[in-house]
């Protein structure tokens, strides 16, 4: 049983060391065999230093390093070599007491502010505040001058000093966490069920702190050892004999003028190499601790741009007779899409289409794996009409939008073929890709809040993407334009010069709106573009996009998982499952007779619960790392058969013009 | 949906100023009890045998040592209200004096320093995020951590030997050669032997500062290193960054005028955290190189166990911290508008 859990623990915890990223793997051991191998020096001191800490029998004066002194032999007759040795011993020592002395008065200080709240709460935080806002070895200078009066200097005296840095830190994250969880249900609950209070609150804290105590504690750990040194160095530290680096460095002083240079030398590298390997291994740990770190590893949202790597995949592939494809490894976001160029195998596009997308492909490097976000998906919008991308969050919409207009994260590596407005962007070279975005295809984002820089000017975003783009047009003249631009969308002119932050989410949204537009492309592609605002914004914000397209002529991508916007403002829906589209066709074709199981749940959802939560639909979407063979519904489906399970149904025309992807409609068996 | 004007940088100015009154007195308050309620009086700890019983009274009295410890406390504090830190035990000069003669250097260490550090650290930790997990950036990230972990003494002492001792291009210690001063204006070395044109003095000063600043300038460089290349990746992967690349715009103009100048923001208010750790810094690296500034003045100081010195320098940079840190916030306040409107 135990080992059962231990195992599958064990597991679980090995495939959380590999998701992480192998560079900050690499610096956390390195950190640890650094801080392992100055610990197990620190303990067998007496065994690995030859001589005494401070024992000069016969030892000659300022002898060079050599076979007899490793590392030399100081002005006193110390032997430098066993000096840092038991140094590392001593800076153990004092790290050791000076985080104990600072938990064990910030902590009780932290759980009794967050506890009691009030007034005494706001005195202890200003005072911790105070102290930690000054610098801290001046802070830890004074509490060593102060104790060496009545105390003396000594290992106890050092560490107190040192842990006077450190105390406003415990208390911090004690106190934060108490205040937190004072309040909260849980805690009445269960005292509801006779805990008394005090109990729930330490024990949740401790829980909560524990956590992030290894972290606080080797950086700790890494400062106290520098402030020792620097005590010493300034006369308060722990007082010879006591072997201390810090002190053996200031007394070196004399040494380096004359040019004997191992006195110094040494102790400083060993300061160095220790202070590094805590510090790797401080930041190491955080790095798997810290989640968010972990998530980034997948790869999904790091952004690393670095040069773009285009090859072309194998020509095996080409003369083995299928399509030429060119593979293009997004190592920046930098350059739009890859795509085949067309060998004329594959027919153009009718003149009236103003985005086509054929067997677009993503598949995302992940320390796990690849990932196939998107599935040879292949779309076609004409001039003029609006199609809605709908499906549930994960299931590759997004990344279809962004692999169109190329702005996919690093590791992302896309194929297929993308022509907009009757280019094809596999013709164009780097610049022109880049100009292409903009110019030929736009794209707005669910958040507007953030999606202007917050430091320059709503008119300095329009300048800078028109003259982007035409270089040779004059700052007066795109700010010409961009005043039209802004007029159209009704944000009126004097605020041409504000920031984004002085405006609504709505406002934001039509700037956006705006700066999409401002170039005059065929495509615009809006991603959730009115999730985050309110209904009536949200109408406002649709009938904008809706007259947008009926009159300038030009094509609209609207990704949403909400039916009821595609209902109003789309010509034609496109349904995304598992990274792949399920079904395809006209708004009130579809809306009528959904074919595929997966439409007629999210319709039903819509219709039943009249919410815009999929949930209705049991079940969640596969793992995209190990996709089914067959059907990607098929664990969900209520309609499920066998061929299901092993043969994957593909795209097939309906005699009402829909294309459906189900074994349950004809032509899906391929 | 406010307007962007000048009275709401004063209004965050204002209540910024309320909340710097609190902390400067608790800071007061803290040094006072650490430094004077020990057993045993200042005068005794800092002479000990060294004069007569007499002549000791005599010198309590005079520090007003011996009143109560509360008439004590208030005198301190209303002497400090108007920039009176009272006077060295052993040298009998009020330590007014002793600042204004050696804040300068101070200010000129720190300065220098500080270009350093941000002219390494925004150029190491920028090319390190832009080429994220690459070597170079793997270089640049273990070169902050060395640069942090390296005793500043240690570093400064190790040039010394590199540079003065072993090449002999430079000064081990000191500000300026001797008779080289340049006329007083700003009393910052460099400035003023700019503004009276005297290259001497200039070349002088520039070679006494060089090892000094570079050495402190280093240590924190280190630090900035993580924090630019820690903004940066954040920026590089903001949703306006991914805005600006959709609209076409270059790669270069995403990096330096979107990422790289968002990432500044709060680096600035970052500095001025890291003030502190300069000052700290400043007390070693002064020690070092027996550069004349504050710092060398309470190493020389603590050597002496001056308590009431001590204390009157520990009082001042007190308030020079307290007083950094408001300029630092309303810097930031001017450089990003958002701050204002919190
Ligand atoms: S193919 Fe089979 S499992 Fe998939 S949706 Fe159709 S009926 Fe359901």
């Amino acid at each position: 049983m135990t080992g059962m859990g231990m195992s599958a623990r064990r597991q679980r915890l090995s495939r959380l060391w590999r998701s992480t990223h192998p560079t900050a793997r690499r610096l956390l051991v390195a950190g640890a065999v650094i801080t392992g191998l100055f610990l197990v020096m620190a303990v067998l001191a007496p065994l690995v230093a030859p001589y005494g800490e401070a024992e000069y029998r016969d030892l000659p004066q300022l002898a060079r390093p050599s076979s007899h002194y490793w590392f030399g032999t100081t002005n006193l007759r110390y032997d430098v070599f066993s000096r840092v040795v038991f140094g590392t011993r001593l800076a153990f020592q004092v790290v050791i007491l000076s985080t104990g002395f600072a938990m064990v008065i910030g902590v009780p200080l932290g759980l009794f502010a967050g506890y009691s709240g009030r007034r005494l709460d706001r005195v202890l935080v200003l005072l911790m505040d105070a102290m930690y806002a000054f610098p801290s070895l001046l802070l830890a200078i004074v509490a060593a001058f102060a104790l060496s009066r009545f105390v003396g200097q000594g290992v106890p005296a050092a560490a107190l000093s040192i842990s006077v840095i450190y105390i406003p830190q415990y208390f911090r994250v004690v106190r934060n966490h108490t205040l937190a969880v004072r309040e909260e249900a849980f805690v009445e609950a269960a005292r509801a069920m006779g805990a008394s209070r005090r109990t729930i609150v330490g024990r949740y804290v401790f829980f909560n702190v524990v956590q992030s105590v290894p972290v606080i504690f080797t950086v700790n750990a890494a400062d106290a050892i520098l402030t020792l040194a620097a005590l010493g160095f300034l006369g308060y530290g722990v007082p010879i004999p006591a072997a201390e680096w810090g002190y053996d460095i200031s007394r070196a002083i004399g040494d380096v003028a004359n040019g004997f240079w191992w006195t110094s030398l040494f102790p400083g590298l060993f300061i160095l190499a220790l202070v590094t390997g805590l510090t790797l291994l401080g930041e190491g740990i955080n790095d798997v601790v810290n989640p968010l770190l972990r998530r980034r590893g997948l790869g999904v949202g790091a952004v690393a741009p670095g040069a773009l790597v285009v090859e072309r995949a194998g020509t095996a592939l080409e003369s083995a007779g299928s399509e030429p494809i060119l593979v293009v490894t997004e190592e920046a976001p930098v350059e739009p899409v890859a795509v085949t160029p067309s060998a004329g195998t594959s027919p153009g596009p009718a003149p009236d289409t103003a985005l086509l997308v054929a067997e677009l492909r993503v598949t995302y490097a992940t320390p796990r794996g690849p990932v196939v976000a998107v599935e040879g998906a292949s779309i076609e919008i004409k001039r003029g009409e609006s199609l809605g991308l709908v499906g549930e969050s994960g299931c590759g919409k997004s990344t279809l939008g962004r692999g169109i207009l190329g702005i996919l994260p690093p590791g992302a590596t896309v194929t297929g073929r993308v022509v907009i407005g009757g280019v094809d962007l596999a013709t164009l070279d780097a610049g022109e890709r880049r100009r292409a975005r903009g110019e030929r295809a736009a794209m707005i984002f669910q958040e507007p809040m953030t999606r202007l820089d917050p430091l320059q000017r709503v008119e300095d975003h329009f300048v800078e993407t028109i003259r982007a783009h035409h270089p040779e047009t004059s700052r007066s003249e795109a700010r010409a334009m961009a005043a039209t631009a802004l007029a159209a969308m009704r944000i009126p002119l004097t605020r041409a010069r504000n920031y984004p932050h002085e405006f609504s989410g709505g406002m934001r949204q039509r700037i956006m709106i705006a700066l999409g537009l401002v170039l005059g492309p065929a495509v615009l592609v809006a991603d959730e573009p009115t999730t985050s605002l309110d209904v009536i914004v949200e109408a406002q914000i649709l009938e904008i996009l809706d007259d947008l397209r009926r009159r300038s002529d030009m094509a609209l991508l609207l990704i949403t998982h909400n039916l009821g916007i595609v209902a109003e403002t789309c010509d034609r829906l496109a349904v995304m499952y598992a990274g792949q589209i399920v079904e395809l066709g006209d708004v009130h074709t579809v809306f009528a007779r959904p074919r595929h199981p997966y439409t007629q749940g999210l319709l039903a959802s819509v219709i039943s619960l009249d919410t815009e939560q999929l949930s209705s639909i049991p079940g969640s979407p596969p793992d995209l790392l190990d996709p089914p063979v067959g059907c990607r519904f098929a664990d969900r489906c209520p309609f499920v058969m066998d061929v299901c399970w092993h043969e994957p149904p593909v795209l097939a025309g309906q005699d009402d013009g829909t294309q459906v992807a189900c074994h349950l409609h004809p032509g899906a068996g391929s | 949906m406010a307007t962007r004007g000048g009275g709401s940088l004063r209004a965050y100015v204002f209540a910024r100023l309320l909340l710097a009154l609190p902390m400067l007195f608790i800071l007061l308050t803290v040094t006072f009890l650490l430094l004077r309620v020990a057993p045993g009086d200042p005068v005794t700890a800092t002479l000990g045998g060294r004069v007569s019983d007499a002549r000791a009274d005599q010198i309590r009295r005079d520090l007003g040592l011996d009143r109560p410890l509360w008439r004590q406390y208030t005198s301190y504090l209303a002497d400090v209200s108007h920039g009176d830190f009272g006077r060295a035990i052993t040298t009998n000069r009020p330590l007014r004096t002793t600042i204004a003669d050696r804040f300068p250097a101070t200010l000129e260490l720190t300065l220098a320093a500080m270009v350093v550090a941000i002219g390494v650290g925004v150029l190491v930790g920028a090319l390190a995020a832009r080429f994220r997990d690459t070597p170079i950036d793997v270089g640049g990230r273990l070169l902050g951590i060395l640069l942090y972990a390296a005793p500043i003494f240690w570093l400064g002492i190790m040039l010394q030997l590199l540079f003065s001792i072993q090449l002999g291009w430079l000064p081990t210690g000191g500000r300026i050669a001797p008779f080289h001063e340049p006329r007083s204006i700003t009393r910052l070395y460099l400035v003023d032997s700019l503004f009276t044109a005297n290259w001497a003095a200039f070349g002088s000063a520039l070679r006494y500062l060089t090892l000094p600043a570079v050495t402190l300038g280093l240590v924190i460089g280190g630090i900035f290193i993580r924090l630019v290349r820690v903004n940066m990746l954040q920026t590089l992967k903001s949703d306006y960054v991914e805005a600006a690349r959709a609209r076409g715009i270059g790669e270069r103009r995403v990096l330096f005028n979107h990422a790289f100048r968002n990432a500044l923001v709060p680096v600035v208010t970052i500095i001025g955290l890291q003030f502190a750790l300069l000052l700290s810094g400043a007390v070693l690296t002064e020690a070092t190189f027996t550069w004349p500034g504050i710092g060398l003045s309470l190493y020389q100081f603590l050597q002496n166990r001056d308590y009431t010195a001590v204390q009157g320098l520990v009082t001042f940079y007190a308030l020079f911290v307290v007083g950094v840190s408001l300029l630092i916030d309303i810097a930031s306040a001017w450089v990003d508008p958002r701050i204002r409107f919190q």
